[in-house]
């Protein structure tokens, strides 16, 4: 074998099966290595690398899916193919969000399956980090503190709840399907969008945030424009907040969204990553979402933990909070205990709030148990900064229903600024910059 | 035509979101064809016609990207429900809120008999959850379930809707 030849791991209990497996692959010019027993799967890809892994789904000792979590968290991205002759809805569900980007059930077809390994060996999903040039490029855009594997600046991903959702939702970031990310309320939606456009800029695809504003027909037909002169066959749209969107921008984001609806600007696939408060059931049914951005959502939806479920990353944000002349704070041990223990209901915007006061007052020694819960009680009553950009949130919220009403009211009027102006007792000017807007 | 109450309406898109999903995840269609009976779903059930209102249905007979065959197979193999021809069967539906024909429309599923304790029921959307789950809610006795084709539902539930049990002999 020539030393480029890509390498793929087969694991099944099933030697008949595993063996016809191995000889397809052989045939097919890859280089083939078989275990028959699956919990040593760690050892063999930590020793040796591969650029893709065809496993078994029901096995002795642990199952594919939890096969696919160890390799997973040695090489996250290392493409795995599920085989089995048993499969259910659930395994399906499940796939994604373990990271398998291929199912198949027995028989197989040999076809489909050389045609599937193929195509994922060629995108370079089967960069293994000892792929010395994506490391390398990796290890310079590696998040400073969460030692990923990938840059996620978002959240400290210290615990294993938010680890598990930063490497989910990394997974599928070449997925085509939209994806709707449950992020619920203080979570930093924005800046998980925004981490998730790092992750798919390339020359043939793009990525964008995409504001309230930014939700009708005009300004996304703008968007698919600008896809277009850049030579992009896909983009990715995050849109933070998707359920506050009003009516109209929900239903202009849902028609922008159909194929072909800005042919004549750009001809590509758009992809959007729906950034939600709740699961896509219950806003639909408290009627948070229109019909038509309802149908839009796809079926594939990812959870954020709440902040209660990351104890560690909790203590890792007080740790890293500073004083005013730059130095850590020090904490005492129940100081961080009583902020670890908390439920936090308003999850990362409460924290920082409390971390804001605690950092105020903040004497030089080190934090105690009283000082924690000082700050907690005047969190509930004293306007901070934090509050501020609540009140900005707001604001913006505010702007984008106004800019959504002109935008009606301009395509009832076919844009008279003037009559506009007179409808709405505004100021010409302002309606005209918004018009522009 | 009827307008389409705001229950049933919720219930017909989650039914039609859950299998269309269930399709584009199979390979059954692409997510372009979803994105197109969408479209015409939203159509159909502004027109209030209930034997339009079937993403299933737009995408076997009006846009022809899905062949009926491959779905029933599909059905079979995924969800492992035998299959059943009403067109012979004598109907015999139980008499309650189970047999509303607005319900059987909006989830493309029709209640045919009671054998024991246990409820017979058809249904052409046994891979949208939210349509068993539904039913399984409605039903106070445990359900047996059956595959059946787009027309096979839509005769059968015209025919509960007219009170016409059918004279056949019940086959399977």
């Amino acid at each position: 074998m020539e030393e480029n030849t890509p390498r793929i791991l087969i694991v099944d209990d099933d030697i008949d099966f595993a063996s016809l497996l191995s000889d397809v692959f052989s045939q097919a010019s890859y280089e083939v290595e078989t275990i028959s027993d699956p919990t040593t799967v760690e050892k063999i890809v930590k020793e040796k690398d591969f650029n893709l892994v065809v496993t078994d789904l029901r096995m002795p000792g642990i199952d594919g899916f939890e096969l696919a979590r160890k390799v997973k968290a040695i090489k996250p991205d290392l493409p795995i193919i599920m085989v089995s002759g048993f499969l259910d809805a659930k395994d399906r569900e499940r796939m994604e969000a373990e990271g398998i980007v291929g199912l198949y059930e027995k028989p197989l077809s040999v076809f489909s399956l050389l045609k599937n390994a193929a195509k994922l060996i060629a995108e370079g999903k089967g960069k293994t980090p000892g792929d010395k040039s994506q490391s390398k490029e990796e290890d310079s855009e590696k998040s400073s503190s969460s030692n990923l594997g990938f840059p996620f600046g978002s959240l400290p991903c210290r615990s294993d709840a938010s680890r598990t959702f930063a490497e989910s939702i990394y997974r599928l970031r070449n997925r085509r399907p939209n994806l709707s990310i449950i992020t619920p309320r203080g979570i930093p939606a924005r800046a998980v969008a925004e981490d998730f456009c790092r992750w798919i800029n390339s020359d043939k695809e793009g990525g964008r945030v995409l504001d309230p504003a930014d939700c009708n027909e005009k300004k996304l037909a703008q968007i698919a424009e600008e896809a277009g002169a850049a030579g992009w066959e896909n983009l990715v749209l995050c849109v933070p907040e998707a359920d506050h969107l009003d009516p109209i921008q929900q239903k202009a984001l849902a028609k922008g969204l159909r194929k072909g609806a800005f042919r004549e600007k750009w001809d590509g696939h758009i992809r959007v990553i729906f950034m939600i408060g709740s699961d896509v059931e219950s806003l639909y049914q408290e009627a948070s979402l229109s019909d038509e951005l309802y149908l839009a959502m796809g079926g594939s939806e990812l959870q954020c933990p709440p902040l209660r479920e990351c104890p560690e990353d909790i203590e890792f944000i007080a740790r890293s909070t500073k004083a005013e002349d730059g130095t850590p704070l020090q904490w005492t041990q129940e100081a961080i205990a009583s902020l670890t223990e908390r439920e936090w209901p308003g999850n990362h915007s409460e924290l920082r709030k409390t971390l804001l006061f605690i950092q105020q007052d903040y004497s030089g020694d080190p934090v105690s148990l009283s000082v924690v819960m000082k700050a907690l009680s005047e969190g509930d009553t004293k306007s901070t900064p934090t509050t501020k950009q609540v009140e900005k949130s707001l604001f913006e919220s505010l702007e984008a229903c106004r800019s959504s009403y002109l935008q009606a009211l301009a395509e009832l009027t076919g844009e008279d600024a003037e009559l506009i102006a007179t409808l709405t007792k505004a100021p010409k000017e302002l309606v005209e910059r918004m018009m522009v807007k | 035509m009827p307008e389409i109450s705001k229950e049933h309406r919720a219930l017909v898109l989650r039914s039609n979101r859950f299998l269309a999903n269930t399709l584009a995840e199979n390979n059954l269609v692409s997510e372009e064809d979803i994105d197109e009976a969408n479209e015409k779903l939203l159509e159909a059930i502004e027109a209030g016609n209930p034997r339009q209102i079937s993403v299933l249905n737009i995408l076997i007979y009006d846009l022809k990207k899905l062949q009926e065959k491959d779905y029933i197979d599909f059905v079979v193999r995924e969800s492992k429900i035998g299959l059943i021809s009403l067109r012979n069967y004598r109907l015999r539906p139980s008499g309650n809120e189970m047999n509303d024909p607005d319900i059987c429309w909006a989830t493309w599923t029709i209640p045919f008999d009671r054998v024991g304790d246990y409820y017979l029921i058809a249904s052409a959307y046994y891979p949208s959850r939210p349509v068993v789950e539904y039913w399984e809610k409605l039903s106070d006795l445990r359900i047996v379930w059956y595959g059946a084709t787009i027309q096979c539902i839509s005769e059968s539930i015209d025919r509960i809707a007219k009170g016409d049990g059918g004279e056949g002999e019940e086959d399977s």
